[in-house]
């Protein structure tokens, strides 16, 4: 059963592999979770990113829930922009492009063509 | 909404976003009956708003023109023939109850329990988050205040940290053992 002890240890470790990391590129992956976005399945596409967020601990990523930003039709939405204030939208997002959304787009700096909504700089 | 978490969600999501220090949810459940509440201490609702409350399309929010949450609430509820109670003070807070039959032949499932309390927990920046579930006998507790007080910090949304609450609320939700329920509808 996990406990807060526990909590503690991992959590001075992944401080110390913290100081190591490359914080000039940084993300912010932002997740609709209006009413919309909860209704289409939001919450289990914000797990997922949580999940393969931690996997990784090259690029500091923070992962944030916002309401609903227009496209009810396309939901569950997930905007991601970066250090250089560029946003990607992409949107029918499932739990399990999770994976994709970190390892190509944070990691490779790959747009994922088959999710796309929009592209700002 | 297709399953109770997800309004449970939508209804908290209202709290936290109400100023709330402190968000308290509790649900209830056993064979038969299924019942949770949210309970904040945020702004509140004026008095004079709070007639159009059930109302569809009714919102006092600037960022949309509509607000369907708490009449398909009401909705939902009326159609399983449960109870609905709202109370709200302005400055005070406001109380959310639900109380519905699981056995009713248009009940909804309770759904995903797991992933609405980290959803929540990651957007509770400012406010803790006190959850109560109590199946039968069995009873699961988080309270964010104890979690912040332990790592000493005030943001819960580190990778590492986030990954401890999803597997400390799975295990902790496995081991009411409600999973191996079969509920039987009349």
């Amino acid at each position: 059963m996990k406990s807060l002890e526990e909590l503690k240890k991992i959590r001075e470790q992944s401080k110390r592999e913290l100081e190591m990391r490359d914080d000039e590129s940084s993300f912010r992956i932002m997740v609709g979770m209006g009413t919309c976005g909860i209704a289409s399945g939001a919450r289990e596409v914000l797990s997922a990113l949580v999940e393969e967020n931690a996997k990784q601990n090259k690029v500091k990523v923070a992962i944030t829930q916002v309401g609903c930003m227009g496209n009810c039709s396309k939901e569950p939405i997930v905007v991601i922009a970066d250090s250089h204030k560029r946003t990607t939208t992409y949107g029918f997002v499932k739990p399990s492009d999770a994976k994709r959304i970190i390892d190509e787009h944070i990691l490779n700096g790959k747009i994922i063509s088959d999710l796309l909504l929009s592209e700002e700089n | 909404m297709n399953e109770w978490m997800m309004i449970l969600l939508d209804i908290a999501n209202n709290s936290l976003n109400a100023n709330s220090s402190l968000v308290k949810i509790k649900i209830d459940e056993d064979c038969e009956n299924f019942s949770f509440s949210v309970i904040d201490n945020g702004k509140g609702i004026k008095k004079e708003n709070q007639k159009g409350l059930f109302s569809p399309f009714y919102t006092t929010r600037k960022t949309r023109t509509f607000g369907f949450g708490l009449p398909l609430l009401k909705e939902v509820v009326n159609q399983v023939e449960g109870t609905l109670f709202l109370k709200s003070e302005e400055n005070k807070g406001t109380t959310i109850k639900v109380a519905v039959k699981k056995t009713h032949v248009d009940a909804l499932p309770i759904g995903n329990i797991k992933d609405t309390l980290l959803t929540l927990i990651l957007n509770s920046e400012n406010t803790d988050i006190c959850f109560e579930y109590r199946y039968r006998k069995n009873v699961f507790l988080l309270d964010t205040r104890d979690i912040r007080k332990a790592l000493e910090v005030k943001k819960l949304d580190e990778p590492d940290i986030l990954l401890w609450l999803k597997t400390y609320i799975c295990e902790g939700i496995k081991n009411l053992g409600r999973e191996n329920e079969i509920v039987r509808r009349t």
